[in-house]
């Protein structure tokens, strides 16, 4: 238990409002109701529209914005946030663009408001002790190769918006934030590639795969073409020379044996270490479910005897990571500059963004150049303050 | 954590955050609602 927890525990939080965007889907009244269940005297108010979080904001004047909105739907709700003096936590990625990084980073800084976003893959403790200790025992790390691949489900059931963000800013930020923060390189270089072959032509495919499901095709939520990346695969050259290889997809079929498939693996010049972060020993078999490996150690939930359920694991620690860097600053007299380090701070985003936004570009133009017979001769190069696309004539 | 006594009631102090909330997908479901339950219940030291 961290030594700030006697400090901080009898703070206590209320959740006033919950804000979605579409009214017909009743997204917000749910969560309402999620919440009543538990907490029936305290009314967590429900609303509902295309930019929510300003009504919310001005009726409520909340002290904490949680933002989950769709990839790039975070950063007009954090700016308007800081505006109204809230402290922010967001889901990642912080944003999709340098320049909306920059505004957040410089608006939360003039503010002197927290800005924390939910990289959750920092906590994991298999993660940490690999990471954390990969210089001492590897030496000089020459390579990390890391995997993150979601289900199918999530770009053509789950998000409506996969068309406005790519698999790489969706989840291969959480890799690039892991490396950042435990290795402390800086990008140099980027390279990508990737490949638009199912959803693009979804169309089609949802006939083939609705007939091996044996499953009527009218009863998949989405049956037109998804304009994004099946998959991306980046390489970045970091100041030190690593090398690091980012391979990302929202395509894993349904039928995979965990919830997600995800990997890191970090090659030293005196040792290597590797997490399996999908299978990690706990396998079972379900009539009707398959044989499938879990990972409590994300969300596990534990039902207390005769009382509440609680959720445990990585995915809850980097929210009370935020909480907490909150609670410091409006209660223990700590400034927002000196908790920078304590929390994922929207500064240590900056970096994982702009190798995003590289991507986005570089893969898309060696896309085009290598349709047209010309290879995939595009790259870019970053320095502190730019990113130059270096595209051979 | 054990449940508290009152498990609607969080302990009396004049310390307190208000938090809203907008979005509501799969990370929803998977982490925040519940974590900000847990919140609710009992601040966010038994968390640390």
């Amino acid at each position: 238990m961290s030594h700030f927890a006697p400090s901080v525990a009898n703070v206590g939080i209320d959740v006033v409002a919950i804000g979605t965007a579409n009214p017909k889907s009743g997204t917000a009244d749910k969560i309402a109701r999620f919440f009543a269940e538990d907490f029936p005297s305290q009314h967590v108010k429900p609303y509902y529209g295309e930019t929510v979080w300003k009504e919310i904001l001005a009726k409520h004047k909340p002290d904490v914005l949680f933002v989950a909105t769709p990839d790039h739907l975070h950063a007009q709700p954090i700016l308007d946030a800081l505006d109204a003096g809230c402290d922010v936590i967001t889901e990642k990625p912080l944003c999709l663009t340098t320049a909306e990084a920059d505004a957040i980073v410089a608006r939360g800084r003039s503010a002197q408001r927290i800005v924390s976003v939910d990289m959750h893959k920092r906590y994991d403790p298999f993660v940490r002790e690999m990471m954390g200790k990969a210089r001492e025992k590897y030496g000089q790390i020459n390579r990390v190769r890391a995997v993150l691949e979601e289900p199918l489900e999530v770009s053509t059931e789950i998000f409506a918006w996969a068309q406005n963000s790519n698999p790489f800013a969706y989840v291969g930020c959480h890799w690039l934030d892991v490396v950042h923060h435990y290795l402390g390189v800086k990008p140099r270089a980027v390279f990508a590639t990737g490949q638009k072959n199912l959803l693009l032509n979804w169309d089609k495919h949802v006939v083939e795969i609705a007939k091996r499901k044996g499953r009527p095709v009218d009863t998949f939520k989405k049956r037109h073409a998804i304009e994004t990346w099946d998959s991306l695969d980046v390489a970045v050259t970091y100041d030190d020379g690593m090398r690091g290889d980012y391979n990302n997809n929202w395509i894993n079929p349904a039928e995979f044996e965990g919830a997600v498939n995800q990997e890191i693996e970090v090659y030293g010049i005196y040792g290597r270490g590797f997490v399996d972060q999908q299978d990690r020993g706990f396998r079972e078999t379900v009539t009707g479910d398959g044989t499938r490996t879990r990972n409590p150690t994300f969300g596990g939930r534990i039902r207390h005897a005769g009382g509440n359920t609680e959720v445990f694991g990585y995915g809850k620690a980097s929210i009370v990571s935020g909480m907490l860097a909150i609670m410091r600053r409006r209660f223990l007299g700590e400034s927002a500059a000196a908790l920078e380090a304590t929390y994922p701070a929207a500064i240590s985003q900056r970096d994982v963004v702009r190798i995003i936004e590289a991507a986005g570009i570089v893969a898309q133009r060696n896309y085009d150049a290598f349709a047209a017979g010309k290879g995939t001769p595009v790259s870019a190069r970053l320095d502190e303050k730019a990113i130059e696309i270096i595209e051979p004539r | 954590m054990s449940q508290a006594p009152s498990a609607a009631s969080p302990s009396p102090s004049n310390r307190r955050l208000s938090v809203a909330i907008v979005g509501g997908g799969m990370f929803f479901d998977d982490i925040i609602g519940q974590s900000f339950k847990d919140f609710m219940r009992g601040g966010i030291a038994p968390g640390l």
